[in-house]
């Protein structure tokens, strides 16, 4: 600008000097002086180029920075100079200002020593006393930084264009102070409410704010407003009706931004529809409730069913028993062997329906988890069990003391170590018990020098009523080793075993470590 | 007993009903034995007129019409009939069955047991605690 302003004073210099004027010569000559000295001293000042050509356009003067710009070309024509070309270029500024008398600039490159930088010349004219364009004054000014500097804004926004445009969700701001307008900075509007931005117009508003279900409303401004008061970030959750009518569910999480006055002016925030999820979640919650209930009947069934076996199977019981009593004498041999196996039966029928009420029991019904030493515990266990003396146990190393349920760990040592001791056939049986850390785990292990067991009876033998005896050679319900399963399994532990005939059996399993 | 008043005993199953009848001859107990088929079969009973009240009232608890727990909030509701002592005689090894009844005042809880001798020593306990113990309006 300094520039124009040094030019403009210098026409107007030249337009004063028309002017029919009476003035002693030497006043006006001191004058003149006086004037070139103050414009000699503005030329200087200028931090542009500036370069003087005449009416031909051959160079008459430039200043040091047009010199360091372009080179000293002193007596060349610009165009050839500048340009390189052999007549006035097209669109030149200075023809132009020849022509009309008014400023002209435009933006060029030039070729300088340093190479082709983009400039931009202003050109105005200069007259003589007499009004006559003698010469043109060209401001000269390298815009490389001003080029760079556009540039890079250019590509910036372009960056936060296709950004805001990528995102699958309605990127938005509210003006609070102009009647809380919605300003949208891509074009998910549509795809996402079927409305377009001018559809949304309704009186004032223009927001998507007349869409959102009116149960939901009290919800979102109450955190939008609190966000506001506190200066903090949102997340509010609604259903809005889309233009088809359906009822999609959107999440919107926003953020209020401050003036100088400290008055929220507008919130800035991207809305996403989480239609699909919502209903993912809710199905796969249905499920499980669902799923839950299911498991409960079938628990509850169990025990009622055993439950409700009991009576009919204790009113046999008794009758078995009062004929054996009350016709002992009017039975032969087999009709007492007969009876005999019949109370038997009922023997195990009342086994086996106790064995599924301990375990619809576990899992039904928790105890409150306590510490416990499991070497008291197992001792504890040993003793119950009164094994026979033939059979000698021993701890491979101490036991560590765990937060459980008493009675439910004490079951599953009283089933492996109850187990091991009933099918030692040894003369001299042998249990070893042990725990070692492993992998976040304890590994118990309770070992015996008994028969073994087949490979493929591993599964098998942990599954309700599976048992490798016949009942009536080895009387067992089969529930033992699947209760054991069932506990470690509600512990989020492991149970195996690992056996060769004739070399006994080692059964495992992991409880997890806390802490 | 430490009277002589019958026995109530409120059970629906017959077979259980000839066990408490059987454990008792063979106990020699000669109280007499009164049956009612379920909880409101034995509050008819109470409240007729001119009946004898027992001495105890044995109670199972799951029964058809009116179960053993109906029958216990009827009875301690009842002024003149609360005082007289019930011990359950139930399957049910539930705690909550155990809970509920004592909340509602029994004076003892069996578990019947499938053998029948083993019924026998439960009926054996039950006539030597009520043999000892004082009863109401003795």
């Amino acid at each position: 600008m300094k520039s124009r302003k040094a030019m403009n004073r210098k026409t107007d210099g030249a337009r004063t000097a028309r002017k029919p004027v009476v003035e002693p010569l030497k006043a006006v000559i001191l004058r003149a002086e006086e004037e070139k000295a103050k414009a000699e001293a503005i030329v200087a000042a200028i931090g542009d180029g500036v370069s003087i050509q005449d009416a031909n356009f051959k160079i008459l003067y430039q200043n040091k920075i047009h010199r360091q710009l372009v080179g000293d070309h002193g007596g060349e024509y610009c165009y050839s100079a500048y340009r390189r070309c052999d007549r006035v270029c097209d669109g030149c500024p200075l023809e132009r200002a020849f022509k009309d008398g008014k400023i002209h600039r435009m933006e060029t490159t030039n070729i300088t020593p340093r190479g082709t930088i983009p400039i931009e010349i202003t050109a105005s004219s200069l007259r003589d006393s007499t009004g006559q364009i003698v010469a043109g004054i060209e401001v000269v000014r390298d815009i490389s930084e001003r080029k760079r500097i556009e540039g890079a804004l250019r590509e910036s926004e372009n960056a936060y264009r296709i950004l805001s445009e990528d995102i699958p969700g309605i990127v938005y701001r509210v003006f609070l102070t102009d009647n809380k307008r919605m300003q949208f900075f891509n074009n998910m509007l549509q795809p996402m409410t079927g409305y377009t931005e001018e559809e949304l117009h309704s009186g004032k508003v223009h927001s998507i704010e007349p869409l959102i279900l009116a149960e939901d409303w009290v919800a979102v401004t109450k955190g939008v407003k609190r966000a506001i008061q506190k200066n903090e970030s949102f997340e509010v959750e609604y259903r809005l009706k889309h233009k088809n009518g359906d009822i999609r569910h959107f999440i919107e999480r926003g953020k209020p931004r401050f003036g100088s006055d400290d008055k929220a002016i507008f919130v800035d925030g991207v809305i996403f529809d989480v239609t699909d999820r919502r209903q993912a979640l809710a199905r796969q919650n249905q499920l499980l409730t669902e799923l839950e209930n299911v498991n409960k009947e079938l628990n509850d069934f169990a025990y009622i069913v055993s439950h409700d076996l009991k009576a009919p199977l204790r009113g046999i019981g008794s009758l078995v028993n009062w004929i054996a009593t009350d016709y002992a004498d009017t039975f032969d041999q087999q009709g007492k062997e007969q009876l005999g196996l019949l109370s038997g039966r009922v023997d195990r029928m009342h086994k086996l329906i106790e064995g599924v009420l301990q375990y619809s029991r576990t899992g039904r019904i928790s105890e409150e988890k306590v510490e416990v030493n499991l070497n008291d515990l197992v001792v504890h266990v040993i003793d119950f069990l009164s094994l026979p003396k033939q059979i000698k146990v021993t701890f491979e190393n101490k036991l560590p003391t765990i937060a459980c349920e008493r009675i439910r760990i004490g079951q599953v040592f009283q089933n492996l170590i109850g187990n091991a001791a009933k099918f030692l056939e040894k003369p001299e049986g042998e249990i070893r018990i042990g725990c070692v850390v492993d992998a976040g785990c304890y590994r118990f292990s309770i070992s015996d020098n008994g028969p073994g067991i087949e490979e493929r009876h591993f599964d098998r033998i942990f599954q309700m009523f599976q048992t490798l005896l016949s009942r009536d050679q080895f009387e067992s319900t089969g529930v033992g080793l699947a209760l054991v399963k069932k506990i470690i399994d509600l512990y989020g532990g492991k149970v195996w075993v690992e056996s060769k005939i004739g070399q006994g059996s080692s059964f495992f399993f992991t409880l997890p470590r806390e802490g | 007993m430490k009277n002589n008043k019958p026995i109530l005993l409120v059970e629906d199953d017959v077979v259980d009903q000839m066990t408490v009848q059987r454990a008792m001859k063979d106990l020699n107990v000669v109280n007499r034995l009164d049956i009612a088929g379920n909880g409101e079969e034995a509050l008819e009973r109470l409240r007729s007129s001119g009946a004898e009240w027992p001495c105890i009232i044995l109670l199972d608890l799951n029964m058809p019409r009116m179960n053993g727990i109906e029958f216990l909030n009827a009875v301690k509701k009842d002024e003149s009939l609360k005082a007289i002592p019930v011990v359950v005689l139930s399957t049910s090894k539930e705690d909550i069955d155990k809970i509920e009844s004592f909340k509602l005042g029994v004076a003892g809880y069996m578990v019947k047991p499938t053998d029948y001798m083993q019924f026998v020593d439960v009926m054996k306990t039950i006539r030597r605690y009520w043999t000892l113990s004082e009863l109401p309006g003795t």
